[in-house]
């Protein structure tokens, strides 16, 4: 549910949009060895859960890489939430039709690992982990297309069959709930886990 | 009979007034119909010649006036039964609906019906059963209220602003509301397992973890505090809290923790408080069971506990086997205490389940 514009509730989640766009100063993950350093335009948002999650979430614009969405400081939570700081950041795709291709996988509980990995989810995983329809969701938000990479951009390498949805360039609103929903509410009902 | 009074939310207490209400209601309709039954036949005392039956025969009978639904649906539902031949259209499912709301009332009538939306519909259905077949005027306050909670809970019934007229709440008896209130108490201050947490957040910190299977604090084990307690309680712990993190516990000893995001009840630090071995607590889980004489049956599913429980329940039905015998009703609350639906007075625990030695999603946590 929109408040104000300035949040949302979104399951265990309220994701706050901070105002603003700043300049930062780094290295995009898809160019962390030997490039240097280079300018991002980065707009943020704060993840709090109802059980202490306390995250800042921020959308980097590259100059020269594509764009991709990281955690930026977890300033409270338990110690699962640690889970989020290291992975399940979204690198996102310039699609055929110059949207943002956003990849849907989810950070699951592995058993044998003992920790979170991202892995791929179906639709009706994404569904089970916010308790209704995530695509309905999503379209809401301004998703443009919704279902596998090969059905929204004409993929046709290995990942062709992962879920995805394209947005259009800049929408944050619809990136933060896809990545709320996606790793901190997967984290937090521990997913997973069940099937362990 | 006063106006319906029907429910605009899930508010507790008028929920209770209205099953009081409802209650008194069709008592006094089946007394009046009783009444004019046995006047007619010339037997203006028949209560008291009931009582006398009884007492004659052995059984207890504390009942002090007809207008009583416990009593005629008691007296109703006897093999010997002095008053079924004067209620029309009586049948299995006459009989079957009868007990089932004898149940209900004895646990509202005990503080042991959990006052929400699902009971209050369970006995309407109920009352609509046995009246609408007598053809009793309540029958339409039953289904009125079937109709109106239906409504309320698929979300399609708007609550008016105002009230104009405004409906008055039912009242609700003191000794209703006293039993509830003691009920409602012990649930806000310690909830069943697996429940949510009330209250704040216990100051001490705990880490469970679920690969060492042990407790520590700022790093180290406290496990030593626990002695002979500490598998029992750690087991416990992740039997509610199976990813194992962080625990907060109570100077008592209750302990919380955010399972999937929400604060529950999880266990306790140390032993559980000593209460009475017989007090049942909490409210009724509203599902009737059946003890078959090796298992426990749940009516509604037809399914039997043995193959329906994670856990052994072996100990249990060998406790419910000293207790009960075949076809004995069998109730259980949120606590998982478990005691035969009596029909008077206190009930008393038999055994204890919990959420993995009884029917899976019955219990909370489950």
């Amino acid at each position: 549910m929109l408040t104000e514009n300035l949040s949302i509730s979104v399951g265990r989640c309220e994701v706050e949009f901070i105002p603003g766009t700043v300049a930062a100063l780094g290295k995009p993950t898809s160019q962390r060895k030997g490039t240097a350093e280079q300018v991002s335009q980065l707009r943020t948002f704060r993840i709090t859960s109802s059980d202490e999650l306390n995250l800042i979430v921020g959308l980097y614009v590259w100059e020269a890489a594509a764009p991709e969405v990281r955690p930026i400081d977890l300033l409270g939570g338990l110690q699962k939430h640690n889970e989020l700081k290291g992975r399940g950041g979204i690198s996102l795709i310039i699609s055929r039709d110059e949207k943002w291709l956003v990849p849907l996988r989810v950070l699951k509980y592995s058993a044998t690992k003992g920790y979170f990995t991202l892995q791929g989810a179906s639709e009706d995983e994404l569904d089970s982990i916010l308790g209704h329809g995530f695509r309905e969701l999503m379209m809401g938000l301004g998703a443009i297309k919704f279902g596998s990479r090969e059905a929204i951009d004409e993929e046709s390498n290995n990942k062709r069959n992962q879920l995805a949805m394209t947005v259009e360039p800049g929408n944050l609103e619809a990136i933060a709930i896809a990545y709320a929903v996606t790793r901190a509410q997967a984290v937090i009902l521990d997913f997973g886990l069940d099937a362990a | 009979m006063r106006a319906f009074a029907l429910p605009f939310d899930d508010n507790e207490v008028t929920i209770l007034g209205i099953i009081s209400a409802v209650e008194r209601a069709a008592a006094a309709e089946f007394c009046e119909f009783l009444n004019n039954q046995f006047g007619a036949l010339g037997q203006k005392e028949w209560f008291e010649d009931v009582r006398h039956y009884r007492k004659s025969i052995g059984d207890p009978f504390t009942y002090k006036n007809p207008e009583d639904m416990r009593f005629i649906i008691n007296e109703a539902v006897q093999d010997d039964s002095q008053i079924w031949h004067l209620i029309p259209n009586m049948n299995n499912a006459w009989t079957t609906a009868a007990i089932g709301l004898r149940t209900r009332l004895n646990n509202f009538h005990h503080g042991q019906l959990k006052p929400d939306l699902q009971s209050l519909l369970q006995i309407a259905t109920l009352f609509d059963s046995i009246a609408s077949s007598s053809g009793l005027g309540v029958a339409d306050w039953a289904r009125a209220l079937k109709t109106r909670i239906k409504k309320i809970l698929d979300g399609t019934f708007e609550k008016p602003v105002e009230l104009n007229p405004p409906v008055a709440i039912p009242d609700v008896p003191s000794d209703v509301t006293d039993v509830y209130n003691e009920t409602k108490k012990e649930l806000d201050k310690r909830p069943p397992l697996g429940s949510k947490w009330q209250g704040e957040k216990p100051q001490r910190k705990l880490t469970l973890d679920r690969a060492t299977e042990d407790l520590y604090e700022d790093g180290l084990s406290v496990s030593i505090e626990l002695g002979e307690l500490k598998e029992q309680t750690i087991t416990t712990w992740l039997r509610y809290f199976p990813r194992g993190g962080e625990v907060w516990v109570d100077p008592d000893g209750a302990s919380m923790a955010y399972v999937k995001g929400i604060a529950r009840m999880v266990g306790w630090f140390g032993p559980e408080p000593d209460g009475d071995e017989h007090e049942v607590r909490g409210f009724v889980v509203p599902r009737d069971y059946e003890f078959t004489g090796s298992d426990v049956r749940h009516l509604e599913s037809g399914k039997l506990l043995t193959s329906s429980s994670v856990d052994s329940v072996r100990e249990i039905i060998e406790v419910l086997s000293k207790h009960l015998v075949q076809n004995d009703r069998v109730s259980i609350t949120d606590y998982g205490d478990i005691f035969n639906s009596v029909t008077e007075g206190v009930a008393k625990k038999i055994t204890r389940a919990h959420k993995d030695t009884w029917f899976g999603g019955h219990l909370p946590g489950s």
